[in-house]
């Protein structure tokens, strides 16, 4: 089983430098499609889907690596060390972005930077920290994760309803898009939101850019301008979003955030 | 003319009461349009909702996750969603199931998100319900399997159980009457997989005939009682092998209490049927053994003890079960035993010994003790078994007979010693005797009743001179203090020699003497004194045991590598009871006879010892009281390396025919007074020169002074001793020439030694045989230069 079945890593484009695309919890590497390929003109593009994933080799999801988020971090070098020749630029959206911060914690020489879209360290309340959920906000995601894979049809739609406007999806994007094991996806949305790991924000030296959506109930302002407080070499950047995935639903001021910040680091 | 079709309705009525809930939201989610639909059913008026909210904020918090993380993202990719699974929130704060299709689309060149809601009440409790049950039947699936795996674990279990227990399981259906086994039970029977046939018939056969009826009667009995049976019974494998087993086994019973199906186990138990026999037999050994067996553990405490021990010790196993060997042991001797004992364990690896015992009573006893390690399976040592020997009456009665033994060969020791020293001191008084009766002869007795005297005293001395030199001999052999020297000889010489010693006896007694000697040389090798003594003895005999005019016969023949001498009389004969005791000590052929004839009796035992110290035999043989007698004397011939000593004639050497007159210088030395005054005198009266003493010191200070040519020396001086005088005479340069004889009581080979290398040139046993003095003084005299 090689890391390239394991994450279905997908190299693209050619430059001096080398960009890694993370997706965040619900969806796959598909969803960068708006946003990567601003970059791989110039950059080296790599992306992957988090085991248990996308396209990811199900098979390997393994409950005690990635019972913790060090699992998926593992992963990171893994595909970094393969098919990076030199230190990467990180893009990890939502938990990613906290996956990309702990690999580079533990190898700060491969990573050159790194780009959070809409991260958080702690979902959930703590005393003076503002996650933004309790833990019975949690259940009910999980109540909710529970119902939709009763008859998961939710992929589907296209072939219902069509894709307005966007004919050039094909039907195997669509299909796999978010198909994952229920009970995968029930234990990665626990490890997601039930994870802390604001001990590691300040441990990062990584010069980062936060990319911060104006009304994000995932990601909310608090949760930024701490990270921001707390990470030693940070660019917050808020962008006017409403949203989790300004990748998505702003790709072009994401793009700009993205891109202005690098060359300012001259990356 | 037709009716007109009726007119549809507007699309804005359509819109608000459609069926479904539609909302129309800007990209962001805030609701530009909601129909009436939807807001009946949330409870809110669309002016609250438009332009008010957001779609999402109507969502339970877990449809707002789900939307950010999944069917937004999904929307935002491809443009629609359908069949999403949300909860609303009523404005009474009830959830409200719901579920929805969207679509994004440009309108104008500006995204909107349209969206259509259907409540789901009754088919969320049936989904629901439908949940609740898969996952019901999933878990009872689970279960299942798990059963089944625990099962196929514990069937596993149950057969290396079986196997290595050696048991098989079988069942038997009573209608059918076929008989299932399992694997293990065929391997047991020696038969290959599926080699059972199946049947009672084919199990019954491989039952030992002797064993079958038991085996039916136990399995009856126990399905008429309900119970189970255990039987055992042999059977037979294919290689004709017969093991042992024992077969367990129950019925089940239908509702009428009637059998249906018989199961149970087989156990091969040949392996404990061996050990069941060899503990058998050694316990019957154990129980039977003479011997006292103990066994002890490591601390010494008794934990078995058999009924031989308890007729030892006086104890019953339950009173020393527990107890500490040492309570047989003497109290001083037990930490001693326990030492020697641990210690001979350790480097020997056993302890044999002697102990002392004590019994219950006190008494005490003696054991010969054996004590061996017990070591398990493993090797590791537990304790140590010993076996015990009651030694005690044995001991008593060897340490009796070794007492007895002891006391007869003192009483033994004692009488020879007697013997030895009556001979011995008989001796001295003969001496001076002998000696006046020389003196007697010598001088010319005129009367004739003085002369007759005389001779009748020669005689008497004479003869008790030859008495006491045989009990002398007698007691020396006994003693084992004589030696032979041999020589080889010839046969016919020596019968010759010995019949002219006895020839003036034999004419006194008017016997004709037959000699019958082997024509070519017979050579033989043995001591011619003894044997000359051996053959006068029996010739005397011959003669005495004959009335006068007899006839005595001296043979001598070889018989292949023995010399046969036969010595026949017609003389009174030897009677029948006479003949088993006639050579032993003292024995009274015919007392009468004997004291008339003189002598001790001590003759033929002699003649036996002597010819027994050559090697050879005596019998004596006789037809009857007056019938004659012959005694047969047999000697090996002897090898070469036999002798001791190269031949010697036996001749004396001739008398120095140089010598004037005769005479010599003597010095005699004894400390017996009358003998020595009588030898003197004797000495005297035959023309020697003759100066005495009686100690040794004197002896040397006269031999000085004196310078005699000869010296006659008592061996046996106080203070200084004959071989003492000899030596310092020796030393001095006067004295390397003189002839010294050594005069001694006795005659053995090692006191002739002695005398020799004191430096004595001869030796003289007394009394003093006068013929020999004579010859000794007539050697000629040896130069100072020379000696």
């Amino acid at each position: 089983m090689s890391v390239k079945q394991r994450n279905n890593v997908n190299a693209k484009g050619s430059g001096p430098g080398c960009m890694v695309f993370a997706h965040g919890y619900g969806c796959d590497q598909n969803m960068w499609r708006l946003l990567e390929p601003a970059f791989e003109g110039r950059y080296r593009t790599i992306l992957f889907d988090l085991v248990g994933s996308g396209g990811s080799d199900l098979a390997a999801y393994d409950r005690d690596k990635y019972g913790s988020l060090e699992g998926h971090a593992s992963d990171v070098l893994e595909i970094v060390d393969e098919f990076a020749d030199g230190p990467v630029v990180f893009v990890g959206h939502s938990v990613s972005a906290t996956i990309g911060m702990l690999a580079a914690n533990r190898a700060p020489e491969r990573f050159a930077a790194q780009i959070m879209v809409g991260p958080s360290p702690c979902y959930i309340n703590d005393g003076d920290y503002v996650g933004g959920f309790t833990r019975g906000d949690i259940a009910g995601l999980l109540e909710t994760l529970e119902r939709n894979y009763l008859g998961w049809a939710g992929t589907m739609a296209p072939a219902i309803m069509g894709a307005p406007d966007q004919p050039e999806l094909s039907v195997e994007l669509t299909n796999s898009f978010c198909r994952t094991d229920p009970e995968i996806a029930k234990h990665f949305a626990r490890v997601t939101f039930e994870s802390d790991h604001r001990a590691d924000v300040g441990r990062s030296t990584t010069p980062a850019l936060i990319v911060q959506c104006s009304d994000d109930l995932i990601a909310p302002r608090t949760v930024g301008d701490y990270m921001h407080a707390t990470m030693p070499d940070s660019t917050l950047c808020i962008i006017d979003n409403v949203g989790h995935c300004p990748h998505l639903s702003a790709p072009c001021a994401s793009v700009d955030a993205i891109a202005a910040f690098l060359q300012r680091r001259q990356l | 003319m037709a009716a007109p079709e009726p007119m549809p309705p507007a699309a804005e009525t359509l819109f608000e009461h459609a069926p479904c809930g539609l909302v129309l939201c800007s990209a962001d989610g805030t609701i530009r349009r909601v129909n009436a639909r939807f807001c009946s059913w949330l409870g809110h008026a669309a002016e609250q909702l438009v332009g008010q909210r957001r779609v999402q904020d109507l969502f339970t918090m877990g449809g707002r996750l789900f939307h950010q993380t999944h069917s937004g993202p999904l929307l935002l990719l491809q443009g629609s969603v359908g069949e999403i699974r949300l909860d609303l929130v009523h404005r009474d704060g009830h959830t409200v199931p719901m579920l929805l299709n969207a679509v994004r689309r440009l309108h104008d060149g500006v995204a909107f998100i349209e969206l259509a809601f259907m409540v789901l009440s009754d088919r969320e409790k049936y989904e629901s319900e439908l949940l609740r049950a898969r996952q019901r039947a999933e878990a009872a699936l689970a279960a299942h399997r798990e059963a089944e795996a625990a099962l196929a674990r514990s069937r596993q279990v149950l057969e290396l159980a079986l196997r290595g227990a050696r048991m098989g399981i079988w069942s038997s259906d009573l209608a059918s009457n076929t008989v299932w086994w399992s694997r293990e039970l065929e391997e047991l029977f020696g038969l290959p997989e599926g080699g059972f046939g199946g049947s009672q018939a084919h199990f019954r056969s491989l039952v030992h005939d002797d064993d079958r009826s038991a085996l039916a009667t136990a399995v009856d009995a126990a399905v008429a009682g309900h119970h189970d049976y255990i039987v055992e019974f042999r059977f037979a494998r294919p290689d004709g092998e017969i093991r042992w087993m024992e077969g367990r086994g129950r019925a089940i019973y239908d509702d009428g209490g009637r059998p249906v199906m018989l199961h149970g186990l087989g156990i091969d138990i040949t392996d404990r049927k061996q050990a069941e026999s060899v503990l058998v037999r050694q316990a019957a050994i154990f129980e039977h053994q003479s011997d006292a067996i103990v066994a002890i553990d490591l601390a010494g405490v008794i934990v078995d003890f058999n009924p031989a021990s308890e007729r030892m010790l006086g104890y019953r196993i339950d009173e020393v079960l527990g107890r500490p060997i040492s309570m047989f042991h003497l109290p001083d001797r037990a930490e001693d035993i326990d030492r020697e004992a641990r210690a001979a364990l350790g480097s020997q690896g056993e302890w044999r010994s002697e102990v002392v015992f004590v019994r219950k009573d006190g008494s005490q006893g003696l054991c010969e003790s054996v004590l061996k390690p017990l070591a398990d399976a493993g090797g590791a040592i537990y304790g140590a078994v010993s076996v015990n020997r009651d030694i005690t009456e044995r001991r008593r009665i060897d340490d009796q007979l070794r007492a007895l033994n002891e006391e007869l060969s003192d009483a033994g020791r004692r009488k020879d010693e007697f013997l030895a020293t009556l001979a011995h001191e008989l001796r001295n008084p003969l001496a001076p005797m002998r000696s006046e009766l020389e003196i007697l002869r010598l001088a010319d007795l005129a009367d004739p009743k003085l002369r007759r005297s005389r001779e009748m005293l020669e005689r008497q001395v004479v003869h008790l001179t030859h008495l006491v030199d045989d009990l002398l001999e007698v007691s020396r052999i006994t003693e084992g203090k004589l030696s032979l020297r041999k020589h080889r000889l010839d046969l016919g010489t020596a019968l010759r020699e010995a019949a002219q010693a006895v020839d003036a006896m034999m004419q006194a007694a008017a016997h004709e003497l037959v000699l019958d000697l082997p024509d070519e040389p017979v050579s033989l090798v043995a001591d011619p004194t003894r044997l000359a003594q051996v053959v006068q003895n029996l010739l005397n005999n011959a003669a005495k045991y004959t009335p006068p005019g007899g006839r005595v016969t001296l043979r001598g023949r070889r018989d292949n590598d023995e010399a046969v001498i036969t010595i026949a009389d017609s003389g009174i004969g030897i009677a029948a009871e006479h003949l088993p005791r006639l050579f032993e000590m003292f024995s009274q052929l015919d007392p009468a006879l004997n004291r008339s004839q003189g002598g001790l009796g001590i003759g033929l035992a002699l003649v036996r010892g002597l010819t027994a110290l050559h090697g050879g035999s005596v019998s004596g043989r006789s037809e009857g009281v007056g019938r004659g007698s012959e005694f047969v004397i047999r000697l090996p011939l002897g090898a070469v390396d036999e002798l001791s000593v190269t031949p010697v004639p036996m001749s004396s050497t001739d008398p120095d025919p140089d010598r004037a007159d005769g005479g010599r210088s003597v010095l005699v030395v004894d400390d017996n007074l009358d003998a020595l005054e009588s030898l003197a005198e004797l000495l005297t009266l035959q023309g020697h020169t003759v100066r005495t003493a009686a100690d040794g010191e004197s002896a040397v200070a006269v031999a000085a002074e004196f310078r005699p040519a000869v010296v006659l020396l008592d061996i046996g001086l106080p203070r200084v001793n004959g071989y003492e005088v000899s030596r310092r005479i020796r030393s001095e340069p006067w004295g390397r020439a003189m002839r010294l004889v050594a005069v001694t009581g006795w005659g053995q080979a090692q006191d002739r030694d002695a005398a020799m290398t004191a430096g004595f040139d001869h030796h003289l046993t007394k009394p003093v045989d006068l013929a020999a003095l004579d010859a000794l003084l007539a050697l000629p005299l040896r130069d100072v230069a020379a000696g």
